[in-house]
């Protein structure tokens, strides 16, 4: 398959046609909505096909098993889930091959709900299932690497991993907020589109084949099917094992689509530094106009080089 | 979602009425505000313009700015080395530093607005416009008054000074105009898979003329060259014509494919093994650098230290020229910044060169001793090269080299930023209860007795230099000496342009 590529002018941006406000306020407001409706949860969200159905309930609304209590005397409650496990949110983290983390994100009386995961400037959608269970390996930026799962009824837990190997991989991080099917592509020491060292999530590498050495990997994370998504791709290029030396370009593109032509955006860049700090860039750009449906947007520099020396 | 859209500019405000008063009272000045830049007011009154600290002073009436939501803006513009890769990962360091975010607007294909944000309370402190252009257009768009600060990957040619000059901008090679924010190179690639081992700069000059076409010529093997170099209007593919290809009276050959971007160029050569390309220490990409080799058997590397030490000969500094007028606190921090210890580790990891000041002993510098005696004869005799060795013994060579123009003891942009530096380390108390030495050489050029004159001219030009810089230091706890030692320790080839201006120094030893 060879890609047909196309450079687009970006549409300019009038002053305040966008806003600047933070991503994770807009996000923090969007969860305050959601906890206002997520009494109806159960009949509204669209499960994805493959999901597994829920038991024939019409409402998991909490219950309680304790009665009411006697006076003189609180006796603790205990809500429980319509499957009988008890109410309330858990997150563990677990240190997995890749720099990255295992999380599993559990709460029982929140089933398809819409989760927001932070992590060192990265902002992440999940949905938990039936069950309430969610789990997402995520590459870490950071060690110890700190997870908070923030939920729609306002709960929250915070996690820790030890990123043992964090220091043996290059990672560049794209997040965007909404659906805009933002990609980011690696050219690896001079490959060219279309080539194996072109790493992009049509071709995204492996863990594997970062751990051997052949070159990177990129992950996608994030679930769209939520509300007000935000989605990432972070790529990882292992620091040492590799033969090669050079040079590893980077970019951010977009396939023009309706449903992101002409939209505003707004994403952020991370970047992992020799120090171990992140630096990270807000962003926000405007799609090129419907009538460009079809072309790629390619935004180059906005992510630096990876310069890879030679042992 | 507290975003507080800034409503003062640092450009030229609506007359506006404004009563400045001293904080004990004691002082009232009435007039009309002409600006404010987030610590002056410039107040139109009885007695013509004045500067006012904000600091002193309470501000009434209805042209007074809010001091809490000023917000400090800049517009640079300029090449895409700095544009593009230097300055965005600077700004988001600055901003770190201070406790703000940034956020990258995207205003157009080559320009965005990052507007610094103050984590605490979400308010702008200041919006840095960046437009990625050529060196050409943002000197022209200085002197249009389009933007603040022109970033140039060459000094401006003579029309370019005079131009200046003209739109009443003033002196652009005054130091006060220009900054030196790293230091890049022009360095010749060729493919990981090519032999070639290094070229001098004549042959470089005949190869990119379309002189020479076959590898075979080269000492290679028998192939067509392919020539890539930067396009024609990038300050880059100017600085290849004025400094690689004017100096042997030649033009570039009409075959040579042009590039836009640094690294497609390094990456066009490295996938052609009979490709050679002219590009840029800072963005190598997957192609090998070659060193450039002397008709006399001197060879160039480009590294960090040469560049450092300016004594790679194509070696280019990344510039930044201001205006005339003063800038908000803001901007003048950001530019400050650039001398950080800070700044420099970020424009390292970038590829570029900083202007940290580094020592190299003198003991790892055996192969230059041994280039003096080689080119010592009868215009350098035994005991000058004693004197040189017995002022060498003990002492380490640091990265500042002074260079100069011609038969002159000016001093070039990188040269006057080492002298600045030099004396923050003076301030610094760096060297204190130590001696530096001024050590000056002279090219081969004419007679030696002449040589010796302007070799010391050009050290005690240097040590004066320094010394007026060095103004809140105590040059009491350092020895500024100064010595000439005309043409003893070449370090390049007098046969060329290039490599007598290398030869023309002022170096810097502490003992």
């Amino acid at each position: 398959m060879t890609l047909s590529l196309k450079a687009i002018t970006i549409a300019t941006l009038g002053i305040g046609g966008i806003s600047l406000g933070a991503l994770a306020t807009q996000a923090d407001g969007v969860a305050a909505e959601r906890a206002a409706t997520i009494a109806l949860a159960a009949s509204a969200p669209a499960m994805p096909m493959d999901a597994p159905r829920a038991p024939t309930l019409t409402q998991p609304a909490p219950m309680q098993l304790a009665q009411s209590n006697v006076a003189g005397g609180a006796i603790p409650q205990q809500e429980l889930s319509p499957f009988g496990l008890p109410c309330g949110l858990s997150v563990t983290t677990t240190a997995i091959e890749g720099a990255r983390v295992a999380l599993d994100i559990m709460d029982p009386c929140q089933p398809f709900s819409r989760v927001v995961i932070e992590h060192s400037g990265l902002n992440l959608t999940g949905r938990t299932d039936v069950m309430g269970l969610l789990t997402m390996d995520v590459p870490a930026f950071e060690t110890p690497a700190f997870f908070t799962v923030r939920m729609p009824d306002g709960a929250s837990d915070s996690a820790l991993a030890i990123i043992s190997d964090l220091e043996d991989f290059y990672r560049v991080g794209l997040q965007w907020n909404e659906n805009r099917a933002l990609e980011l592509h690696a050219l690896e020491f001079g490959a060219t589109y279309g080539e194996e060292g072109h790493i992009w999530h049509g071709n995204s590498g492996t863990v594997e084949r970062a751990v051997s050495g052949a070159g990177g990997f990129v992950s996608m994370v994030g679930n769209a099917d939520v509300d007000s998504p935000m989605m990432a791709q972070i790529y990882s290029l292992p620091r040492d094992t590799l033969n090669d030396a050079g040079n590893v370009r980077l970019s951010i593109e977009a396939p023009v689509t309706e449903d992101n032509c002409g939209q505003d955006t707004m994403a952020r860049t991370l970047e992992l530094e020799e120090d171990g700090s992140v630096a990270v860039i807000e962003l926000t750009f405007t799609f090129p106009g419907c009538d460009a449906v079809g072309e790629y947007l390619v935004l180059q520099n906005l992510l630096q080089d990876l310069r890879v020396a030679s042992n | 979602m507290a975003v507080l859209f800034g409503f003062l500019t640092a450009a030229p405000a609506a007359a506006q009425d404004v009563q400045l008063r001293s904080l004990d009272g004691s002082i009232e000045l009435s007039g009309t505000l002409i600006g404010f830049d987030g610590e002056y007011y410039r107040v139109e009154s009885i007695f013509g313009p004045l500067t006012i600290s904000a600091e002193g002073v309470t501000c009434r009436g209805p042209g007074c700015p809010n001091l809490d939501n000023f917000v400090a803006e800049v517009r640079f513009a300029g090449a895409p080395a700095i544009a593009d890769q230097m300055l965005p990962a600077l700004i988001a360091r600055f901003a770190a530093a201070r406790g703000m975010v940034v956020r990258r607007q995207i205003l157009a294909r080559n320009r965005s607005l990052f507007a610094l944000v103050r984590e605490a309370d979400e308010t702008i402190a200041a919006r840095f416009y960046v437009t990625s252009t050529t060196t050409d257009a943002a000197l022209q768009a200085l002197l249009d008054r389009d933007t603040d600060i022109a970033l140039a990957t060459r000094p401006p040619d003579a029309a370019e000074a005079e131009a200046a000059r003209a739109a009443d901008q003033g002196d652009l090679s005054l130091v006060s105009r220009s900054r030196v924010l790293a230091l890049d190179a022009l360095v010749v690639l060729v493919a990981p898979t090519n032999p070639a081992d290094a070229i001098t700069l004549a042959e470089l000059a005949s190869v990119f003329a379309g002189e020479i076409i076959n590898w075979g010529d080269l000492g290679g093997p028998d192939a067509p060259v392919a020539l890539h170099l930067m396009a024609e209007e990038t300050g880059h593919g100017q600085d290849v014509a004025a400094r690689v290809l004017g100096p042997f009276g030649r033009d570039a050959a009409p075959d040579v494919t042009r590039h836009t971007n640094l690294a497609d160029l390094a990456d066009a050569v490295a996938r052609d093994p009979f490709a050679i390309g002219i590009g840029s220490y800072a963005r190598p990409a997957n192609a090998r650098i070659i060193p450039l080799q002397g008709n006399c058997g001197f060879v160039q590397h480009a590294t960090e230290n040469s560049l450092k030490s300016n004594d790679y000969p194509l070696t280019a500094p990344l510039l930044a020229y201001l205006p005339v007028r003063r800038m908000p606190q803001l901007v003048r921090d950001f530019l400050r910044f650039f001398e950080s210890q800070e700044a420099d580790r970020v424009i390292r990891r970038l590829g570029f060169v900083n202007q940290d000041i580094s020592a190299q002993p003198m003991a790892r510098q055996g192969n230059r001793l041994a280039n003096a005696i080689l080119s010592a004869g009868e215009e350098t005799g035994l005991q000058d090269l004693q004197r040189l060795i017995t002022t060498m013994t003990g002492t380490e060579r640091l990265s500042p080299t002074l260079r100069f123009e011609e038969g002159t003891t000016e001093l070039d942009a990188q040269s006057l930023s080492a002298v600045s530096r030099l004396a923050r380390s003076i301030e610094q108390g760096a060297f204190d209860g130590r001696e530096l030495i001024f050590a000056g050489f002279s090219d081969g050029q004419g007679d030696a007795g002449a040589n010796l004159r302007l070799s010391r001219g050009r050290s005690e030009a240097v040590r004066l230099a320094v010394i007026a810089a060095s103004t809140d230091g105590d040059l009491n706890r350092v020895t500024l000496r100064t010595v000439g030692f005309g043409e003893a320790l070449p370090m390049a080839c007098d046969d060329t342009v290039a490599g007598r201006a290398v030869n023309r120094r002022v170096e810097v030893w502490l003992r």
